[in-house]
């Protein structure tokens, strides 16, 4: 009978830090997404950062949860460790995901001394706080 | 009644004076702006749609995705010393007009800023080089210890050169376009490609 409550026990505090480990993921990838307002069907699922010769390299899935296909505009922002902007404003960059597909985007730093990163994302569905008079307004960045 | 105009007139003359004051200081509320409104500045990085032309997002788009590419690359990641790089030719081998020097500037641009490597003297630059040089060393007007001597101009490793190419196909109610752009290193005293990378970009548009 101890064994089994022991058991439980210890069963109850594998799955407590299960969920949060998925909860502190969540957080991490949440803590560097900004969206331009509320993003649509598309979610971040995972989110991957490793050094290589010196530059960040980012793989970012993301996941169409739509039939239809969405399109998504995106740009990464460099900072380095005391959060200052390394970079230039990069382009936005439009893709398509098609209808219930999980796609990467990946991203290599543009200089050494970027060591943290942003990830901006608008989908043209989105309520956008640049077209906030404009209810259903749809938008492609910087085209308000 | 006579006794009470005297005291009115500077009451209203302070009113109005008041009025006038209220009313200049609202109409010339401090802005930086000059002209009529008709003019807007626009986002130099919002995803250019107007048409399906080769357009500035498909140019930054190139530029950002090759430099990138190149930073990764063996040549320069495991390199002693910075490599000393020259621009040669994009051949434009589209129908439309693209000005490549301006895409392989921006290249230039952001390899230059990463300080990962650096850039000898290209072609079209080469006169204005040589213009400089000739009228320090040989004009006789500087002083000998700051004129720049000839014959110690440094020569670059690896040329970077490439090419775009474009498809476009029309049908009563599509025309789609895709560019291909393919960017070179290549050593100099070799001749060997040393790195090689390609952008593909599709653009579809309603007739």
């Amino acid at each position: 009978m101890k064994s089994a409550t022991s058991h439980m026990k210890y069963a109850l505090l594998c799955l407590a830090l299960l969920f949060a480990g998925f909860s502190h993921a969540a957080e991490s990838i949440a803590s560097k997404i900004e969206t331009l307002g509320e993003l649509k069907n598309i979610s971040v699922t995972s989110l991957k950062v490793r050094k290589q010769s010196g530059l960040l390299n980012i793989q970012a899935e993301f996941d169409n949860s739509s039939v239809e296909n969405q399109p998504l505009f995106y740009r990464f922002k460099w900072l380095d460790a005391s959060g200052f902007s390394v970079w230039g404003e990069e382009p936005w960059k439009p893709k398509t995901l098609y209808g219930k597909q999980k796609a990467f985007i990946n991203a290599i730093a543009p200089t050494p001394s970027a060591t943290d990163f942003r990830i901006e994302l608008q989908t043209s569905g989105n309520k956008t706080p640049m077209n906030a008079s404009d209810k259903d307004a749809t938008s492609i960045p910087g085209h308000p | 009644m006579k006794s009470t105009a005297p005291h009115t007139k500077p009451a209203w003359l302070l009113l109005s004076s008041l009025f006038v004051t209220g009313c200049v200081t609202t109409g010339t509320t401090p802005s930086p702006v000059v002209g009529d409104g008709n003019v807007q500045y626009g986002d130099a990085k919002a995803v250019e749609a107007v048409t399906n032309e080769f357009g500035s997002t498909d140019l930054q788009m190139i530029a950002e995705d090759m430099t990138r590419s190149l930073l990764q690359s063996r040549v320069i990641t495991e390199s002693k010393s910075r490599p000393l790089i020259t621009i040669a030719e994009v051949k434009n081998k589209t129908s439309e007009y693209i000005d490549t020097r301006s895409i392989t500037d921006s290249i230039r641009t952001q390899l230059g800023k990463s300080g990962a490597v650096r850039f000898a003297v290209d072609i079209p630059e080469m006169q204005n080089q040589t213009d400089e040089l000739n009228r320090q060393s040989q004009s006789g007007l500087y002083k000998k210890n700051t004129s720049k001597k000839i014959g110690r101009m440094e020569g670059a490793d690896y040329r970077l050169e490439g090419n775009i190419a474009s498809i476009v196909k029309k049908s009563s109610s599509l025309k789609d376009v895709y560019y291909k752009f393919t960017l070179n290193l290549i050593n100099i005293e070799s001749g060997v490609l040393e790195w090689s990378d390609e952008k593909e970009i599709r653009k579809t548009s309603k007739r």
